[in-house]
């Protein structure tokens, strides 16, 4: 089942002409003549939901910034990604930038934005160079910009390129950063359809979420709606990394288990020779650590016991060294912290200390008490998600691998 | 370029001063004090507020960087992929420990995800960006660009 | 609207925090960065957290809004549970050097770790004292980076006290627009500091330390200078203090806000050994009497209008720094303390035949800022510096209870006479709209020529940022602004500039309500503890057997004897002063 992926070996993603032989820029042309709400309705009927971790339904999400009447609307793709072991957006940016770009068009039509923004990782500077191409084109092919396809509707894109920091995929912290204003989370309400980018109505987006759009402007909302489980529809791109034999990106519908991804051939093929499986990591650093038992979890957006996120799945077998991982997830989110709240500038810094001593073989009797006490204030005290993150994967290994951490 | 020629190709807007920080640490490698007032006053914002954003981001610096700086990715897919051993292998070439800023000339380092999972392990040494490392190659690479 | 707290119903209105409707029915709850002054909060420090029938979770009660059928609970397992463990956090990071602490026992974190039974270290102490620059390169990954800036005139930091707590930053964006401070940096390196860990830069208000929970930012402390005067016996220790800070004196003694202290304080000056006391408000009155010739003839020779007042040093600097073109609109009155500085190492010193080079004149004020007032080059009206020490009121109250002095049992003291009779006028400089009111009552008068009936002018009382009124004297219409905190100042200026608004007249004070919440004054500050003091100021004003500056009969003894008439030459060169264009220095 292809939807993001579809066509990516036929389309340059340097000449925007295969893009339009393929079928490009069609969804776009029919939107412009119907009115937004019927956009908007169409999505929501589709039961799209953001492919970046929350998965709250993108349709409702438009719906509230498109009704509100304001003089400035803004939408955003984020494409800023930065969470270990996912990548799916710049393969996307890279293999097929305008499927990225007609959805974030078809977005700022149906909420009235006349402004749209590509919020790139500022790494990533080889698909922000493609992005960069790609929008030249469409602004010369008359997609982008003033009067799009002949119409009274003007769409600007710009790109803007981050500055290195995990918490600026985050919503609120990427529109602070865009303000000149340090990427801190900001309080909720008011969220940002309501008041966002210079206090505007403004609709972030995963830049897979968008990628999906066309295809269900052109297919239409019924088709989409019935690829995968009712509630969480449409398909999703995985990522397989670790001790897993293929790895890299593979695209399935939702609602497909752990297990088939793993080790079905046409995915993850099974485990690399010789390795034998012991847990996979769901969604990246912030991700639950899923044992072989349950393995046969259908993955999908909404409730679950393990959160897909963006749909990273690190496969870890038996021979891997739980405390370099651990060591790994402490690192990361001391590092990106953004230091406003005592619970995660602080309890993200001493984890990453205990983990240091624990590589070390130096961890005290006191450090084991400490841990608890950390993961706890993390899990209950922080003023956004990232603190609670932080403390997933850790709550998870100390339950689940206490001899392999502290030995006998 | 100056910086005043670059403070002249965006509009004092606050979207754009994130853009113009990074466009000078991009020619200067880092953002001075005097560099930080010019912006400031191109603004009209305080001083602090400026070196505030500055110093929140990793793709900038607010210090001269006098030191080769290698960094090694962290990340649960180049950890699985041995990145700990190629810093191993670092710490003994070059006889540094990671994270300590004692070496006179070199800096190890872990870094975030660059979103190069597909290519790790992922390495960097200053702004250079070095794929698919390997314990066993990390020694050639070292001593090539040092 | 009714919610229930503790399972008690209590009113409240929709838009009320959790934490502000706690606070005022006295439920306890502690936090570390909500400040009344800092309004709404931003829930960095996550101490107030309570758990309600409206969600899962904790949330932060300083931040949470009320809604219909909210049930709140302040003090369950997990509340406490959270509150101790992230007070274990933040105090490995912070000194823990409660004992050698100028803000030892007046601390929000200590009182915390009290009531929380923190003792010792359960995490590995982060803070640590740098000898120099050089080791910061050098710093292991286990100490977070200090700074101690000790450059700023009045203003003293040391960042290992810092808990992060970002009320400096805020007070001196929000309310004062300066923004001098920053929060720096990222993850556990993050601080809050000034940007490439320059001195201070700023208008020396000194209310980020009166918001500072902790250490970090204090005054200048100058109590050592004070003592070796003290004990100096070729030394004439002369003191005077400020309108203001007899109202607040006794508040660091345990005393309610507002209580009148003047007694007590002249007392337990003396008992330290200070030669003489005076008062300030001597000072003040010479100010009034200056600034209202000033204004008349500014008025009747159409010179530049509005007129700005100038006892406020960091209103005079801010205009110096950020508005220059003002300049000509301060009057050039010096303030009540320098008028004071002056007096005592010319007039004074020469009646009483004393070598002004042995005069230590000393100053208690409610403001951080008259520290810099002080060492102005400007300031030297006898030859040499005119006040040599000035001591915020807490510094004094801390060099008290050093001294194991209990002022409240000493015997009440008396200003000594020779510069120490006070008037209700002087009195009023105490807070906002005080100088404007002592002004006109004594402009009135010089205009009409007639003794004044009414002398309460209530239009320019009150507690808004900009209070204007127009008041006609005979057939001279007077268009005057009171105007505290600089972000209104700002405005005004703003206003002004574009033709928005028009005064003859403008009292500018740079803290909240005047001098009585001055950078200085007692911790902790809060509209309420500034009303209370307030208060104290109006009706001990009413209480004053004199209310006019200019029937100050030492002052009227001193025009007469000493400097002529207001403006005159004499009063000129030592009451007068000059400014500077200090736009490009900062």
């Amino acid at each position: 089942m292809e939807i993001v992926t579809k066509n990516w070996e036929k389309i340059n993603p340097l000449d925007i002409n295969t893009y339009i032989r393929s079928g490009g820029y069609e969804a776009l042309r029919k939107v412009i003549r119907e009115t937004p709400l019927k956009v908007v309705s169409e999505i929501k009927r589709s039961g799209l939901r953001g492919r970046s971790g929350a998965g709250f339904p993108t349709g409702e999400k438009w719906e509230i910034s498109a009704k509100i009447v304001a003089d400035q609307k803004f939408i955003i793709c984020n494409l800023d990604e930065s969470e270990p072991g996912v990548y799916k957006d710049r393969i996307i940016a890279e293999k097929n930038p305008h499927q990225i770009i007609e959805g974030l068009l078809i977005g700022a039509y149906a909420i009235g934005a006349k402004r749209a923004f590509i919020y790139i990782n500022g790494h990533y500077k080889k698909p922000a160079e493609i992005l960069k191409i790609a929008l030249e084109q469409a602004r010369e092919k008359e997609f982008v910009g003033r009067g799009i396809m002949g119409s009274s509707i003007d769409v600007e894109i710009e790109i803007f390129s981050g500055a290195g920091a995990y918490i600026c995929g985050e919503e609120n912290a990427l529109i602070n950063s865009i303000e000149g204003k340090r990427g801190e989370p900001r309080l909720k309400p008011p969220h940002p359809p309501v008041s966002g980018l210079f206090g505007k109505p403004t609709i972030v987006n995963n830049a897979e979420t968008l990628a999906n759009v066309p295809y269900i402007i052109k297919r239409g909302a019924d088709v989409y709606s019935k690829i995968g489980p009712s509630l969480s529809p449409g398909t999703k791109l995985f990522l397989l990394e670790g001790a897993v034999k293929n790895k890299g990106i593979f695209e399935v519908p939702l609602g497909t288990t752990a297990e088939d991804l793993i080790f079905n051939s046409l995915y993850g093929g099974g485990m690399e020779d010789g390795k034998e499986f012991w847990f996979a990591q769901i969604g990246g650093a912030s991700g639950r650590l899923m044992p072989r038992g349950k393995l046969d979890q259908l993955l999908i957006y909404g409730p679950s016991e393990y959160p897909i996120g963006a749909g990273s799945i690190l496969v870890v077998d038996k021979m891997a060294d739980i405390k370099d991982l651990l060591f790994s997830w402490a690192d990361f989110f001391h590092r990106e912290s953004c230091g406003k709240c005592v619970p995660c500038r602080e309890g993200t810094y001493r984890l990453w200390e205990i983990a240091k001593w624990l590589k070390n073989n130096d961890l005290k009797e006191r450090d084991r008490e400490n841990i608890e006490d950390i993961l706890w204030t993390l899990s209950n005290t922080t003023f956004c998600p990232l603190g609670n993150f932080a403390a997933v994967a850790w709550s998870d290994a100390i339950s689940m691998f206490s001899e392999e951490i502290f030995g006998k | 370029m100056s910086i005043q020629k670059i403070l002249l190709e965006f509009e004092p807007k606050l979207e754009n001063l994130l853009r113009v920080l990074k466009e000078i640490n991009k020619q200067e490698k880092y953002i001075s004090e005097s560099d930080c007032l010019k912006v400031a006053g191109y603004f009209s914002l305080p001083l602090a507020r400026v070196f505030s954003l500055a110093s929140f981001f990793d793709l900038m610096n607010t210090r001269p960087v006098k030191k080769k700086i290698i960094r090694v990715c962290s990340g649960g897919p180049c950890t699985m992929k041995r990145s700990f051993e190629i810093i191993r292998q670092i710490e003994m070439l070059l006889k540094i420990e990671m994270g300590n800023d004692s070496h006179p000339k070199v800096k190890l380092e872990t870094m975030s995800c660059l979103g190069l999972c597909d290519q790790g392990p992922v390495m960097m040494i200053d702004e250079q960006v070095f794929e698919k490392v390997r314990p066993e190659t990390v020694d050639d690479i070292i001593l090539d660009y040092l | 609207m009714q919610i229930k707290i503790n399972n008690k119903p209590y009113n409240c209105e929709s838009g009320e925090t959790i934490f502000s409707i706690c606070k005022r029915n006295g439920i306890r709850l502690p936090t570390l960065c909500a400040h009344p002054d800092l309004l709404p909060s931003e829930g960095v420090c996550r101490m107030c957290l309570v758990e309600t029938n409206q969600s899962k979770g904790l949330v932060p009660s300083c931040v949470q809004k009320v809604s219909e059928g909210l049930e709140v609970r302040t003090e369950t397992e997990n509340v406490n549970k959270a509150r101790k463990i992230n007070l274990e956090l933040l105090w490995a990071d912070h000194a823990g050097k409660c004992a050698a602490c100028l803000r030892n026992g007046r601390c929000e974190l200590q009182k915390l770790a009290k009531e929380y039974d923190i003792d010792g270290f359960k995490f590995v102490p982060r803070r640590k004292e740098l000898k120099s620059e050089n080791e910061l390169d050098l710093l292991k990954d286990n100490w977070s980076h200090v700074v101690a800036d000790e450059k700023n005139p009045c203003i003293a930091r040391d960042s290992q006290y810092c808990i992060e707590c970002r009320r400096c930053v805020r007070i001196c964006r929000e309310m004062q627009t300066v923004e001098a401070y920053g929060t720096n940096y990222r993850s556990s390196n993050t601080n809050v500091g000034t940007p490439y860990e320059i001195p201070l830069d700023c208008i020396f208000c000194g209310q980020c330390s009166a918001v500072c929970p902790t250490a970090a930012i204090t005054e200048k402390d100058e109590i050592e200078k004070f003592e070796k005067a003290l004990a100096d016996p070729q030394k004439m220790v002369i003191v005077q203090t400020a309108p203001s800070v007899r109202f607040t004196f006794l508040e660091e003694f345990g005393m309610p806000p507002g209580t009148f202290g003047e007694k007590k304080l002249v007392a337990a000056l003396k008992a330290l050994g200070a030669n003489k006391v005076f008062d300030t408000i001597l000072g003040a009155d010479l100010t009034i009497v200056e600034e209202a010739a000033e204004l008349i003839k500014r008025v009747k020779n159409k010179g530049v209008l509005p007129m700005f007042t100038s006892c406020c040093p960091s209103w005079v600097v801010y205009v110096e720094k950020y508005y220059p073109e003002f300049i000509p609109n301060l009057s050039s009155c010096k303030s009540p303390q320098q008028m004071m500085g002056a007096l005592i190492k010319t007039h004074y010193a020469k009646k009483e035949k004393f070598d002004p080079k042995n005069i230590v004149s000393v100053s208690i004020m409610p403001c951080t800022s008259k520290k810099y007032e002080a060492a102005r080059s400007e300031m030297k009206a006898s030859g040499r510096q005119d006040v040599d020490i000035v001591l915020t009121i807490r510094e004094l109250a801390r060099l008290i209870r050093k001294k194991k002095i209990d002022p409240i049992k000493l015997e009440d003291g008396k200003f000594d006479p020779a510069l120490g009779i006070s008037t209700g006028a002087g009195m009023l400089f105490g807070s906002s709209g005080g100088v404007m009111e002592a002004a006109l009552r004594t402009a009135a008068e010089k205009i009409t020529g007639e003794e004044l009936g009414r002398v309460d002018f209530e239009v320019v009382r009150g507690e808004e940022g900009i209070r204007c009124a127009e008041i006609e004297i005979n057939d001279l219409k007077l268009r005057v602004a009171v105007v505290h905190e600089i972000r209104n100042a700002k405005k005004m200026l703003e206003d002004l500039k574009s033709g928005k608004a028009q005064y003859d007249f403008v009292e500018v004070m740079a803290c909240p309500n005047g001098c009585i919440g001055g950078g200085g004054q007692p911790v902790p500050t809060s509209p309420e503890i500034r009303s209370a003091r307030i208060k104290g100021v109006i009706v001990r004003d009413k209480g004053m057997s004199i209310r006019k500056s200019h029937e100050n009969p030492v002052l009227k003894k001193i025009y007469k004897e000493f400097l002529g008439k207001p403006g005159g030459d004499k009063a000129e060169e030592l009451l007068h002063t000059k400014y500077t264009n200090r736009k490009n220095i900062s």
